[in-house]
C-alpha cells in the first residue's frame, strides 16, 4: 500500500464526504463579478487621474523652470562678466542655486 | 479547458482584453469560492476573498508564471487571504451550525436518515474545525480539492515533507477526536452515505 492509498482509507473518505457536504452546490453570487468590474474600473480611472496629474505637474514644473530662467536672463541682464562686476546679481544667485533642481525637472 | 488555454487567456488580458478576464473568472470562481468557504465557513467572507483573489490576479497579471497552472496560483492566494481573514476574525474555530444544518436538511431523504447524516456531518465538521488552521487547510486541499502533495506544497509555499507531516497530524488528531466522539472505533463505525 503506498502513501496515497493510505490517505484514501475510511477516515479519508469520511473527511472527503464531510467537506463535499459542506460546499456542495455552493456558488458565489453574481454580485461578486459586478463588484470586481466596478473595482477594476475605479482603479483604471484612478490610474488615469494619477497620470494626468503627473503630466500637469511636470508641465507646471517645466514652466516654473523656464520662468526662473527668463527672470534670470531677462532685460536688465548685466552682460559684463562676473569678474568685472565683482558681484552676482540676485537673479544669478537664484539661477545657480536652482540649477540642480531645474536639471532634475527638465530631464 | 487546458492550461494552454489559460495562458492564451492571460496573454489576452495582458493586452487589455477584459472579456478574457471574465472567461477566467467564470472558469475558476466556483473552485476559489468553495475552497475559501471550506476554510472559513462564512459565505460573505468567501465572496470577499473571491473578489480580492481576482483583483490580485488582475493587478499581477504581468507577473503570472505561465509554467505553473493558474489554479495553483489562485489557490495559493485564496489560502493566504483566508488565513488573513481567519487571523483577523478569529472565527475559524466557530461552527456555523445553521449553514451546515441547512445543507444537510436539503437532502430529500427519510427523517431518520436526515437526523443520522446531520448528526454525523455535524460531529465530523466539529472535529475538523477543532484542528489547527494549517492541518485543516492541508486536509481541504487534499480531500476536497484533490491536489497532490507537490501541488499543495506549492500552494502553501512549504516543502513536501511539511505537507506530509501536516496531513499526518491532521488525520491523527481528527481520528483521535472522532474516536473520543465514538464515530471511529478503530475503523469507521458509520456506513458512509
Amino acid at each position: 500500500m503506498n502513501y496515497h492509498e493510505d490517505l484514501n482509507d475510511d477516515l479519508g473518505e469520511l473527511i472527503r464526504w464531510a467537506f463535499y457536504e459542506l460546499v456542495r452546490g455552493e456558488e458565489p453570487s453574481p454580485k461578486v463579478w459586478l463588484r470586481i468590474k466596478a473595482k477594476i474600473k475605479e482603479r483604471r480611472e484612478r490610474e488615469v487621474r494619477r497620470r494626468l496629474l503627473l503630466q500637469r505637474l511636470s508641465l507646471a514644473l517645466r514652466a516654473l523652470a523656464l520662468t526662473i530662467f527668463f527672470l534670470a536672463f531677462g532685460n536688465d541682464w548685466d552682460s559684463r562678466p562676473v569678474e568685472e562686476r565683482a558681484y552676482l546679481t540676485w537673479r544669478e544667485n537664484l539661477v545657480l542655486s536652482t540649477m540642480p533642481m531645474m536639471r532634475m525637472m527638465i530631464y | 479547458m487546458s492550461s494552454n488555454d489559460d495562458e492564451r487567456l492571460i496573454a489576452r488580458v495582458r493586452e487589455g482584453d477584459f472579456a478574457a478576464f471574465e472567461v477566467l473568472y467564470n472558469k475558476y470562481k466556483g473552485e476559489v469560492y468553495r475552497t475559501s468557504l471550506a476554510i472559513i465557513q462564512d459565505k460573505d467572507a468567501a465572496e470577499d476573498i473571491l473578489q480580492d483573489c481576482f483583483l490580485k490576479l488582475y493587478t499581477n497579471i504581468d507577473k503570472i508564471d505561465g509554467s505553473i497552472p493558474l489554479s495553483l496560483w489562485l489557490h495559493r492566494v485564496t489560502v493566504n487571504l483566508s488565513y488573513n481573514w481567519a487571523i483577523k476574525h478569529s472565527r475559524w474555530l466557530n461552527f456555523l451550525k445553521g449553514m451546515l444544518e441547512g445543507l444537510v436538511a436539503s437532502n430529500p431523504t427519510s427523517p431518520e436518515s436526515i437526523l443520522e447524516k446531520k448528526e454525523l456531518s455535524h460531529i465530523v465538521r466539529e472535529a475538523i474545525d477543532s484542528l489547527k488552521f494549517e492541518h485543516r487547510v492541508v486536509l481541504i486541499l487534499f480531500y476536497l480539492k484533490n491536489f497532490n502533495l507537490k501541488e499543495i506544497a506549492y500552494i502553501l509555499n512549504c516543502p513536501i515533507g511539511t505537507v506530509k507531516s501536516r496531513l499526518y497530524y491532521g488525520r491523527k488528531n481528527l481520528k483521535r477526536k472522532l474516536m473520543s466522539d465514538r464515530i471511529l472505533e478503530g475503523e469507521v463505525a458509520y456506513e458512509l452515505p
